[in-house]
Parts: structure tokens; C-alpha cells; sequence
């Protein structure tokens, strides 16, 4: 169930898309999608809630705008906070309940990141205490796969250093943050907590303690990429994307820095023009030093000047000048 | 021919007797009958096909529709080491659904939801390989008048066809003689069919019916029913429920509790079933999510907080209590305004002809329509159906939901015994029930303070003190790994 009070954390004083915010925390890619994220500093947070329900979105919406907090504008669909909401906003320091620390297109889905780490854990833990038969924590026939091909990969190795590399990883990590994940676990020899009692033991929502699990992952998973050879156990278990972009976009985004033309790529790709375009403009976004520059980026922006592609890859250049 | 396969039993599984009916099935499908079983939930169903591996030659596959029903029982398939298995569910990508097809002779179970059956690539995959068994489990969702009815069981007759497996298997434990009778003719087995079908009569339960006048007494009986400190189930009827009634009996009990419903990550659902099994949890306040494929032997106390929706239901949920053959205590609140507000429930949940010709013409468009309704739609789009029958099966399910419901509170209205009517309901040939202090009893009988002084629950050692602090990440590791 949503916070609702924590909503208000992704909107501002000046007027934010809300449809687009709703669909950015449930993980629709589209261009119009990341802009509207990106422009209002929201960029991490896609896919953070892939199960949100509209229903349930629109109707935090609603009371918000009743509480006094958030103003509703039906016709432009956009939300826009109140005095008093940026009031709560400060009071309740609500932006710093978000996991900031968690970037999807950096580390991917915190979910299945989340189910590698308790899987993991569970599965060293159990063979640890040569126990054979038991539950898997997560159904996810994909994260139950991938360490099957972990554990085959490191199966000569001594274990004890899969605790050592947990022990000094979340031993860098803020105290609070590292408790968290511990008491997180489970495995047959520690049954760990339910949810709704470390919540309960923190004084706050079910939601928060979510995001405070976010947060939390996202810190480790920061120390284990700043150096990757100190924790080579945990870090093939939890591995980071290659790129934030998907394989067709990537392909895309690999032909133009290749040097080819734009006759070339759609003959060899065989997707609409349209497609091929979102690919670029979503590189744009996400890609750090996209070549703006490049001859085939550069052609495509003058073919039709003042068309989608153009207008949005002008002013995504002058963000990035800016900055 | 019952004594070579209790030997066998004995062997492969370790049991020293058969289970009433599963023999009886057994011997059916040896002689190359098809079978329905209806048999009371955690009386060994799955045993029916495991058993049947190694005596037939070829692929058993089995129809679910859960899919934690499907890990649960490919696991138990797997630690029993009785054969290779699968599982092909929506969770699987295409890619993965593929790799299993291609390596489906190396397989002897496949597990596989009714959904994913529909798919045309998977039915010619499953052809292109021996099938020796089909399995239809929990088949009662065939039928309108179950409980759980699946729009995706309606196709599972036309699979048959296609599939021709040349032994069918239906299992469930709550079948009225017409859902019986649904479950036959849905999915076209032969007038031959073997059958067996145990009473529903589980003498160990004792039935209590608690009637409530005023709204402070569900939380006044909940206090003696709590302190007998054994574990406990407590049903209610919305998710929202679940979380405040949990609130409110932290404050008023040291026992753990927790609250469960499908609103719940897997993980913590996991966690939660784990704690309550091993008896880390002592009480858990759930709505009907908490159900199949959840064994926990020794659960002394089910409580139906607020009313279940029908007598399936009812019967379903109870039965949950005593799988150790020990007695058990299972009590319901009858209450008029819960049954007025279920009536209410239901009657938002209903959906007109327009919203579903709408639905089918437009199906972006929400019209209004909540995201329990918009499922249901989404369900029965799957299936392909044209919408003049979705429409007809809709209102049709919703009138027998109406008829069902009244019957139920028939039951809880009336002053004779409960299990006789109960076996009444559901059997095909009732039991005469000898009504005495181990049957049932009703609050404006006998008060429930004198039930629980007489009635001898089993102590189980459950933890009863609170739940322990955050542990610090020296003390996790070294419990984790030393």
C-alpha cells in the first residue's frame, strides 16, 4: 500500500506530470516517460514500483489534493504542491525516505538484486549447516537459475570467505544500513524477521522499511562496485547491467558510435525509423557523454528540424551544456 | 493387488498404509482407468500421480493453478528424488519456457499452469513427446458452482482432445455432487471414470459457531480463544483487515503475530509461512490468500473472524486445523452486518453486460472498473472466448454466487448440528452424524468459557514471549555461517 504522505516527495511547486511519474515508478520506458523523470530529478526512481495500480496511485492523489497538500489539474493531468504540502515535504524530511542511494540504471532491478542476496545468503548459510531440503526464499525461476550457475561456478571454494566478504562489505556501510540487511536474511540456522516486525521495531510504515531495504542495497551494492576484485563472491551474485539501455536500443546506440549512416542502420535493422530514433533519444538521457556531435546524430536532427527527434535532442544537449 | 502396492509404498515413500482412497485411485489408473479424486486437503493427493512414475512410460503432466502450488510440489518431487521435473509458468521467459521444451523428453513431471497450456507452441512441444498421465489438480476450478473458478479450466477439455493423454487424473478436495458432476463433463472423461470420494467428515475438527450481537464481541471472544496459546489462524475478510485486527492484538497480546494476504511480497509470504510452521509465529491474521499448498501439522485453532464467502470456502479453510489427526477448535463469528456487508462487497464487484461488451470492445479503457474487476476481464480475454458466453458464464457464476451465499448462511442460522450439515452439503452419500461433546456447538448452547475449560487442545510448543530485537550483524553472520 502506498505512503501516501511520501508521495509527496516526487512532486514540486511547479507543476509535475503526474501520469508520467506514475509510470515512471512502475517501469514504462518511453522516451516522454524519462524526460519528464529526468527533468524533475526522478531518474533513479524508475521501475522502483513495478506493481503500483493506477487505481491506487490516482486515489493518494486524490487524497492528498484533500488533505491541502497537492493542487489537481484534471485537464493538463499534471499535480503541482501546496504551501502546506512543501511544508510536510521539510518537516517530515520526506525526499531523504526515498533510496537515494539505489540507482536502477546503474544496478537494475532492486527485486531481483534483493532475491540474489537473500537466495545467496540462504543457499551458503544452509550449506553451512549441511541442510539439504528446504524452501527456496524466492520463486523467481530466473534468480533460482542464476544461482544454480553461481554456486556451480564457485563450487570449489571455500565458503567461509562468502562471510567474510558479507562481513567487511556491510561493515562499510552505515550501521543502521547494515543491521538492516542482516536482520533481513534467513536461512534454517537464523530465521531472521518478518517485515511487519522490523518495521514494527522501526517505528515506521511497511513502505518505508521497503525503501530504507532499498536504500540499504543500493549502499552495498555502491561499496561492492568501487571495487569489484575485494568481493568477487558477492559481486558475481549480484551483477550490474551492462549498459541501462536494452539490447535492441544498445545495437542502435553501437551502430551510430560506429560511424554509420542512417540508411545504413535501417536497412540492417529492419525496425521502424521511429523506433530506431527512441533508441537514440533514450541513449541521450541515459548515456553519459552521448555524442551529440556524431555525423549520423547530426543528419538526423536536420533532416526534419523541427520534428520529436530534433526538438527533444536540442533540448537535452542544452541540459547537458548546462551542466 | 492393495498388498504388492503397500509394499511399494512402503518402499518409494516410506508409509506404512495408503490413505483412504488413494489405493482405490491407484488400482484405477494400473488398470488404464481414468480417475477423479476428491479427497480432503493434506490427505495425499499428489502421492496419486508421484506413485504412478516409474509404472507408466512416458511424460505425467500436471495442470495447477497456483504458482506456489507448482515449486511446492515439484520441490517435494525433487528432495524425494522420484524423477526429473519442470515447471512452466508465466514467471518463465520465453527464452527459459523454450530451453525446457527442447529438453522435455529428459523429463518425467511438468508442471504447467492452465494459462500457459492455452499457448499453441507448448501443446505442440507436449505432443511431440509420449504423455503417459494428465493431470488436472485442484479440477473443482472447472466448475462455475467452485469456489476458485478459473476461466482458464473451461479450455482444459479442448487441451484433452488435442492432447489425448491415455490416462486423465482430476483431483480436489471440495466438490459438491454438481461440481462433481462439471468437473466429468468439462473435461469429457468417459462414463467409466473411476472415482472416489471421501466424506468431508473430519471428526477431530470441533465446529463452533459464536454468534455476535454487538461489534466489540469478536475482539472480547478473541481473548480466551488467543490465551489458549496454541497456534492459530485467524481468517478475515479483507487485506485491509488483516493489517488493523494485527495492529490492534499486538497491543493486546505478547504472542507473535504477524498478518498475511496477497498483498505481501513472496519473500515475506515465504517468511512468514516458515516462522508460523516452525512455531516462531504463534497467531497469523489472513485473508483467504493464506490456503493452498501450506501444511502445518499441528494448527489447533482456525478462526473465521469475518464470514467466508460460501461453504466451500468454510470448509476449505477449517480444514486446515488438526492435519495431525489431534483435535482442533475451529470457530466462526456469525454476525448480520458482516453478512449485509459482504452482500455490499460482492455487489461492487459485480460487473454489468455493458461493462463487459465495453471491456472486450475497448480493452484499455478502465470505464470506472477497480483492478479486481479488471482481472477477472483480463482472465477470461485470455481464454478467447467470445464475449456473448464470457458475458453469459459472468452473470450465470454471479446468480449461483447468490444462491451459495444464502445457503451458507442458512447453515449459520440454524440450530441443528454442524457437521451433519455439512456432510449433507457436500457428500454424495451423507454419514448419519452421532451428534455429542466432540461434534459442535453454538454460543446460545453452551458458552464458550465452559467449551474451552472441557475441551482438551493438544499444548504445542509454540513461542509464546515476543518477538526478539534486531540482532547486530556479528551475532547474524556468525548464526548465518558458524
Amino acid at each position: 500500500m502506498l505512503d501516501n504522505q511520501l508521495l509527496l516527495a516526487v512532486f514540486a511547486t511547479t507543476p509535475r506530470r503526474y501520469k508520467a511519474i506514475f509510470y515512471g515508478l512502475a517501469g514504462k520506458q518511453t522516451v516522454s516517460n524519462l524526460l519528464a523523470l529526468r527533468d524533475y530529478g526522478l531518474l533513479n526512481y524508475f521501475h522502483l514500483y513495478p506493481k503500483l495500480s493506477q487505481q491506487e496511485f490516482q486515489a493518494q492523489l486524490v487524497s492528498l489534493q484533500q488533505a491541502g497538500w497537492l493542487q489537481l489539474d484534471q485537464t493538463d493531468a499534471t499535480a503541482v504542491l501546496t504551501s502546506a504540502g512543501e511544508l510536510i515535504c521539510q518537516q517530515n524530511n520526506l525526499a531523504r525516505q526515498w533510496p537515494q542511494a539505489y540507482d536502477y540504471w546503474q544496478f537494475g532491478d532492486w527485486q531481483l538484486q534483493w532475491q540474489r542476496l537473500l537466495l545467496g545468503v540462504q543457499v551458503v548459510s544452509n550449506r553451512w549447516h549441511q541442510v539439504q531440503q528446504y524452501q527456496p526464499l524466492t520463486e523467481s525461476y530466473q534468480v533460482q537459475r542464476e544461482l544454480r550457475i553461481w554456486w556451480r561456478y564457485w563450487a570449489q571454494h571455500d565458503w567461509q570467505s562468502f562471510k567474510g566478504e558479507l562481513q567487511t562489505s556491510l561493515t562499510e556501510l552505515p550501521e543502521t544500513a547494515g543491521t538492516l540487511l542482516a536482520n533481513s536474511f534467513s536461512s534454517s540456522s537464523f530465521p531472521g524477521l518478518t517485515s511487519q516486525h522490523l518495521a514494527q521495531l522501526r517505528s515506521q510504515s511497511l513502505l518505508r522499511l521497503q525503501l530504507a531495504q532499498i536504500n540499504s542495497l543500493g549502499l552495498l551494492l555502491q561499496v561492492l562496485k568501487q571495487n569489484p576484485s575485494q568481493w568477487p563472491l558477492l559481486n558475481s551474485l549480484l551483477p550490474a547491467p551492462k549498459s541501462p539501455l536494452s539490447r535492441s536500443a544498445w545495437q542502435t546506440y553501437q551502430q551510430v558510435l560506429a560511424g554509420q549512416s542512417w540508411s545504413e542502420i535501417e536497412r540492417q535493422r529492419r525496425i521502424k525509423a521511429s523506433t530506431l530514433k527512441e533508441h537514440l533519444l533514450i541513449a541521450a538521457i541515459l548515456m553519459p557523454n552521448f555524442p551529440f556531435e556524431n555525423a549520423t546524430i547530426q543528419w538526423l536532427k536536420h533532416e526534419d528540424e523541427h520534428g520529436f527527434f530534433a526538438n527533444h535532442l536540442t533540448s537535452l544537449e542544452k541540459g547537458t551544456l548546462k551542466k | 493387488m492393495t498388498v504388492p502396492l503397500t509394499d511399494e509404498l512402503q518402499q518409494r515413500f516410506g508409509y506404512q498404509q495408503f490413505r483412504p482412497g488413494q489405493a482405490e485411485i491407484i488400482a484405477a489408473l494400473l488398470a488404464g482407468q481414468d480417475a477423479i479424486a476428491v479427497l480432503p486437503t493434506g490427505s495425499g493427493k499428489s502421492l496419486l500421480y508421484q506413485f504412478m512414475a516409474p509404472h507408466l512410460s512416458g511424460l505425467i503432466l500436471v495442470v495447477s493453478p497456483l504458482i506456489s502450488l507448482m515449486s511446492d510440489q515439484a520441490l517435494r518431487i525433487r528432495n524425494a528424488h522420484l524423477g526429473p521435473v519442470a515447471v512452466l509458468n508465466s514467471q518463465l521467459t520465453p527464452r527459459e519456457k523454450q530451453q525446457i521444451l527442447r529438453q522435455l523428453a529428459q523429463y518425467k513431471f511438468l508442471f504447467v499452469a492452465p494459462e500457459t497450456l492455452q499457448q499453441p507452441f507448448i501443446q505442440q512441444a507436449i505432443k511431440r513427446v509420449p504423455l503417459a498421465l494428465f493431470v488436472v489438480d485442484e479440477a473443482h476450478c472447472i466448475s462455475s458452482w467452485g469456489p476458485d473458478f478459473r476461466p482458464s479450466y473451461l479450455l482444459l477439455g479442448q487441451v484433452r482432445r488435442q492432447l489425448q493423454p491415455p490416462l486423465t487424473l482430476a483431483l480436489t478436495a471440495t466438490a459438491t455432487p454438481r461440481v462433481f458432476q462439471d468437473i466429468q463433463r468439462e473435461l469429457a472423461l468417459p462414463a467409466t471414470t473411476a472415482h472416489y470420494r471421501a466424506s468431508v467428515n473430519r471428526s477431530n475438527l470441533f465446529l463452533r459457531l459464536e454468534r455476535i450481537t454487538q461489534p466489540a464481541d469478536k475482539n472480547a471472544r478473541l481473548e480466551p480463544l488467543l490465551a489458549l496459546g496454541v497456534p492459530t489462524l485467524i481468517y478475515v475478510a479483507t487485506r485491509h483487515q488483516a493489517e488493523t485486527l494485527t495492529q490492534y492484538l499486538q497491543l493486546k497480546t505478547a504472542r507473535p503475530i504477524a498478518y498475511y494476504h496477497g498483498g505481501l511480497s513472496g519473500i515475506e509470504r515465504y517468511r512468514i509461512q516458515q516462522l508460523f510452521l516452525q512455531d516462531q509465529l504463534g497467531i497469523i491474521v489472513a485473508t483467504n490468500a493464506f490456503g493452498m499448498g501450506i501444511d502445518k501439522s499441528n494448527l489447533r485453532l482456525v478462526i473465521h473472524y469475518d464470514l467466508p464467502a460460501n461453504f466451500e470456502n468454510y470448509l476449505q479453510e477449517i480444514g486446515r486445523a488438526g492435519r495431525d489427526g489431534q483435535l482442533a477448535l475451529t470457530v466462526i463469528f456469525v454476525d448480520e452486518l458482516d453478512f449485509a456487508k459482504q452482500g455490499q462487497r460482492i455487489k461492487n464487484s459485480q460487473l454489468t453486460s455493458t461493462e463487459i461488451q465495453n471491456f472486450f470492445a475497448h480493452p484499455d479503457d478502465r470505464q470506472q472498473l477497480n483492478d479486481g474487476q479488471l482481472g477477472v476481464l483480463a482472465a477470461y480475454a485470455q481464454t478467447q472466448l467470445p464475449v456473448a458466453q464470457v458475458n453469459d458464464i459472468l452473470q450465470q457464476t454471479s446468480r449461483l454466487r447468490a444462491q451459495q451465499r444464502q445457503a451458507f448462511w442458512q447453515f449459520l442460522n440454524s440450530k441443528t448440528c454442524l457437521r451433519q450439515q455439512l456432510c449433507d452439503y457436500f457428500d454424495e452419500q451423507p454419514p448419519v452424524i452421532q451428534h455429542d461433546q466432540q461434534c459442535c456447538s453454538q454460543s446460545d448452547q453452551e458458552s464458550l468459557t465452559t467449551l474451552l475449560q472441557r475441551l482438551p487442545l493438544v499444548e504445542a510448543t509454540v513461542k509464546n514471549s515476543s518477538e526478539p530485537p534486531l540482532t547486530d550483524l556479528k551475532t547474524v553472520l556468525a548464526k548465518l555461517f558458524d
